[in-house]
């Protein structure tokens, strides 16, 4: 008996048929593997953004506002600065500033088809550092090229609370309707960030980012016990 | 003679294709869905640690000023200051006390009030609550902050984020501390795009200074 073959029409179904199972697999690898891609630039940044919150804390603890060194001016600019003057036990003199070419703190990078290698060069020499009283410096987070830790961060800009001291505050002369227009209160401020990751996030095409806003109380002269 | 495929053979094999596809497309969908709602909850877990931040500034700063821990303070730049013999100011400023079970917005103000804060109220319903808490991102160089919509204006995108603080009394057994001494404290962060809804909490604890 002739065994009967595959007919063209029937050949040309089960090859549809593969191809389009074969398409459709291919697409969910590369989906999942942008997706994945994508989680790990993600957790990057998380990651990177949990370190310099610790960092900071840690610096916070034993530091408070170096008010002389803003001369007044916080008042005028709402307590918005771009450095971060230190003093305190451990602290004094101490600095928090970026320093390098940094993307604006809005808006990002914006060229989808720039070449992410590009783009951590022409911003590998922005860096948040923190200047030591004796001129030390420490880079608390950079925009680097790392093979698996690929950001780039923005500029900061810190807001700062209260805009004078209390010293300050209280050496003021009161006018005749007894005003003033600073406040007692403790010494803590804002800091504002973002960080990005260098390529694009393949669904949507959106920037891979982390924007930061974080609020640290500053160590001030406050009673060691509490009435519980 | 071979017998063809008959039409229920054909439909179950479409099925089983057509079932697998789905499936991972399915799968595809809820991971990206996953890692949307992973990114949102990293920045609502910073927004609700700044909320604990923020509780911690204002008990201290209202022991500075010799006020009250549960101080809500309120000073506009033009107020009339009443001082102590110590040239330290007094009540006047204390508009209101929280005590236990009290909602809070709280954040930086944009004049010589360095914390925002108002009192608000927490419903059971997601959307009223996003009505009332909803945070925006303030427009303008000078300005870039997540805060809430500041009185009068309707400048600021709106964000995906929702905060309220909420203050609550202890109690042990049936006991219920004493709201002066020792309060908890919930920073709750809502946050919604699309269908998806979800909150982070952050909980702390606030004490009391004794006040000299």
């Amino acid at each position: 008996m002739i065994k009967k073959a595959f007919t063209l029409a029937e050949t040309m179904i089960v090859l549809v048929i593969i191809g389009i199972l074969a398409v459709v697999l291919t697409q969910s690898y590369l989906t999942i593997s942008k997706i994945a891609f994508t989680i790990e630039q993600e957790k990057n940044l998380s990651e990177e953004a949990l370190m310099l919150t610790q960092m900071i804390q840690s610096i916070t603890e034993d530091a408070t506002i170096d008010y002389d060194k803003y001369q007044g001016k916080l008042a005028d600019t709402k307590g918005f600065t771009d450095t971060l003057y230190l003093t305190g036990e451990l602290r004094s003199g101490t600095t928090i500033s970026i320093t390098g070419n940094c993307l604006p703190l809005e808006g990002g990078f914006q060229n989808e088809e720039e070449d992410p290698a590009d783009l951590i060069r022409e911003n590998s020499g922005c860096q948040l550092i923190l200047t030591g009283p004796n001129g030390i410096i420490t880079p608390l987070i950079a925009s680097n090229g790392d093979n698996f830790k690929r950001i780039i961060i923005s500029k900061v800009l810190f807001r700062v609370i209260p805009f004078d001291s209390e010293a300050n505050y209280f050496s003021q002369e009161l006018g005749e309707n007894k005003t003033r227009v600073n406040d007692v209160a403790k010494p803590g401020f804002r800091m504002f960030l973002h960080l990005y990751s260098p390529f694009y996030q393949p669904i949507g095409q959106n920037q891979i980012d982390q924007p930061l806003q974080l609020f640290f109380n500053l160590n001030a002269p406050l009673p060691n016990s509490l009435t519980l | 003679m071979r017998k063809a495929f008959t039409l229920v053979e054909t439909i179950i094999v479409i099925l089983v294709f057509g079932t697998g596809i789905l499936a991972v497309l399915y799968g595809m969908s809820q991971t990206l869905s996953n890692q949307d709602r992973a990114k949102t909850q990293i920045t609502s877990s910073f927004l609700a640690r700044e909320g604990i931040e923020l509780m911690y500034n204002l008990r201290d700063s209202n022991y500075r000023r010799k006020l009250p821990r549960n101080c809500i303070f309120q000073k506009s730049d033009t107020a009339t200051l009443t001082l102590d013999s110590q040239g330290k100011e007094i009540n006047p400023f204390c508009l209101s006390y929280f005590t236990g079970d009290t909602v809070l917005k709280i954040t930086m103000g944009t004049g010589g009030n360095y914390l925002s804060i108002q009192t608000g109220t927490v419903t059971e319903n997601f959307d009223t609550n996003w009505e009332n808490f909803q945070l925006f991102y303030a427009t303008g160089t000078e300005n870039p902050e997540f805060s809430y919509r500041y009185t009068g204006s309707d400048s600021g995108q709106p964000l995906r984020y929702a905060r309220y603080i909420l203050v609550k009394t202890i109690s042990e057994g049936s006991t219920t501390l004493p709201a002066d001494k020792l309060l908890k404290i919930e920073s709750h962060v809502l946050f919604k795009k699309g269908a998806l809804t979800g909150d982070t909490v952050m909980e702390s604890f606030i004490g009391n200074y004794e006040i000299g």
